[in-house]
């Protein structure tokens, strides 16, 4: 038979399955954990940049009781059903650090196209917004005709185009591009088409949309140097029941999350590299040692000291190789099947990277453990290359 | 009867199929509506039910390479629990209904690992036979 350095290599990880296993397992869970973390690293960078540029406010007014301190809910669009008290969009519209001042109305309520699902509809002042308005003006350059909706990307519309709401249909306009959380299931509507949506609920006997004239959130863009500390105190001395949120107090929230689950990444990631190497290297070690007689014989028999260098990197390449394949196909079963749901329970902005990125992620998690076979050891590897054969075969005799 | 451990494998298997099928979040019944995703429930229930029946065949057949070509339709039948949710017949449309985002994600997981789990018995029992083949 001839043996070349593979088939030997091969042999012998077939000969001891159970370690070969062993090792293999590992560097499959470090590929998985390099290319699930990086995946899930960089979908949380993409959708923290995107929801950032989404956000044209500086400060948002909310009513009070809500959770959005906890857990910065209301960038991930969480809609509730509280309401600000009427004039203060007249009030803060007029204060003198105010430049712009757009209202906004959330409900939820169920649309027929999906099960037992809700939509969130965000109701929106097409006259002052400026907001919502740049972002759609992107899929849609005209604006919002009259009676229609913009939908999330997450959001089925069916062949109809169009939603029902309270058995009448209200056609669908456009779909924007994902941003990344509970906004990609929402459904956007001037506050005209949130009119006719409150007049068919009444039709059919609900009366739980709000009147025109409670507002669920007011956005405000600041003027150059205005004094949010003062705007805060004229609004608490005027209103009750209000609360100011500045843009980074909002971010941060969301921020401080995202960094730690991408520190969680890499921690996971390092931790496994560090097992990884250490129990190769043993592992080689040790299996070196008991096999010194074998690497004896092949010298005897003509094997150069290059061949038997060559057997122990090979039997390595071939364990990290095939965990790394392993590893790779794993993760890509674990995170783009469940990436939804990990959003979902999770609430942070989460976008794919585009696709170039993706692959380099691939690469990375591809090369990084198939490296570390070889790597770790290379020091065996080395002192098997050494060996003096005569001295290994008559040890023992005396 | 002779103790075969692919068949009590095979069998754990299709209990775990059966489970997942049956307590994994699938839509809520509707009765003016029929969601894709029952279909793939039931396809995966009935699938479930069949690598238990393989398993049970183990027991019955001692040749090896009767079990090795069980363990194979076992593998046909792990893709099967793979695909029926994500490919052939699919779950409801809105990729946040829990079927979509939980059930189908799981059932493909589950269905792969099973798959290659059967393909290494085929291979370790059809090898046997091979080698049991040859001594005689």
């Amino acid at each position: 038979m001839n043996l070349n350095t593979t088939k030997i290599a091969f042999l012998n990880s077939w000969r001891s399955p159970f370690r070969s296993i062993g090792l293999l397992v590992l560097i499959a869970v470090f590929s998985t954990v390099i290319l699930a973390g990086g995946l899930f690293s960089l979908s949380l960078d993409q959708g923290l940049s995107v929801v950032g540029s989404r956000l044209g406010a500086d400060v948002i007014l909310i009513p009070s009781g809500s959770d959005i301190e906890k857990n910065g809910l209301f960038l991930q669009g969480d809609t509730k059903q509280n309401f600000l008290p009427q004039d203060l969009l007249k009030f803060v519209q007029s204060h003198s650090g105010v430049d712009q001042a757009t209202p906004q109305h959330y409900f939820t309520t169920l649309g027929t196209s999906c099960c037992e699902k809700k939509v969130s509809v965000i109701g929106f002042d097409p006259k002052s917004d400026f907001v919502i308005l740049p972002w759609i003006r992107q899929v849609l350059t005209k604006g919002v005709p009259a009676g229609s909706l913009v939908v999330g990307s997450d959001l089925q519309i069916g062949s109809k185009n169009s939603i029902r709401f309270f058995d009448q249909e209200f056609p669908v306009a456009a779909q924007l591009e994902p941003v990344g959380n509970k906004l990609d299931q929402a459904v956007f509507a001037t506050t005209e088409t949130v009119a006719q949506i409150r007049a068919a609920a009444e039709k059919k006997g609900y009366h739980f949309v709000s009147d025109e004239s409670e507002v669920s959130a007011i956005l405000l863009k600041l003027k150059k140097g205005a004094d949010v500390n003062q705007l805060s105190q004229d609004i608490h001395f005027e209103f009750d029941g209000v609360q100011i949120f500045e843009r980074k107090d909002m971010f941060g929230t969301i921020e401080k999350t995202v960094h730690l689950f991408q520190r969680v990444s890499w921690i996971l990631a390092g931790f496994f590299l560090v097992i990884a190497i250490v129990a190769l290297s043993v592992s080689f070690s040790v299996s070196a040692n008991a096999r010194k007689k074998e690497f004896a014989v092949i010298r005897v028999v003509g094997g150069t000291r290059k061949k038997l260098r060559r057997i122990v990197i090979a039997e390595a390449a071939l364990v990290s190789s095939v965990g790394a394949l392993v590893g790779t196909l794993f993760g890509s079963l674990v995170f783009f099947p469940f990436r939804v749901w990990i959003v979902d329970v999770f609430e942070v902005p989460f976008l794919l990277p585009p696709i170039l990125t993706i692959v380099g992620v691939y690469v990375v998690a591809l090369i990084v453990p198939f490296a570390v076979g070889p790597l770790a050891a290379s020091r065996v590897a080395f002192r098997v290359g050494n060996l003096d054969a005569y001295q290994v075969l008559r040890e023992g005799e005396r | 009867m002779k103790f075969q451990w692919s068949g009590i494998l095979f069998v754990v298997l299709g209990i775990i199929v059966i489970a997942l099928s049956s307590l994994l979040p699938f839509c809520p019944k509707l009765e003016d509506m029929e969601m894709t995703c029952h279909l793939s429930q039931f396809a995966d229930k009935i699938t479930g039910i069949v690598i238990l029946g393989l398993g049970i065949a183990s027991f019955v057949f001692p040749q090896k390479i009767v079990r090795g070509f069980i363990a194979l339709e076992v593998f046909v039948a792990s893709v099967l629990v793979s695909l029926f949710p994500t490919v052939i017949l699919g779950t409801c449309g809105h990729v946040h209904m829990r079927c979509h985002a939980i059930a189908a994600p799981v059932l493909l997981l589950t269905g792969v690992i099973f798959a290659l789990i059967s393909l290494v018995v085929a291979i370790v029992l059809l090898r046997g036979a091979r080698n049991e083949s040859k001594h005689d």
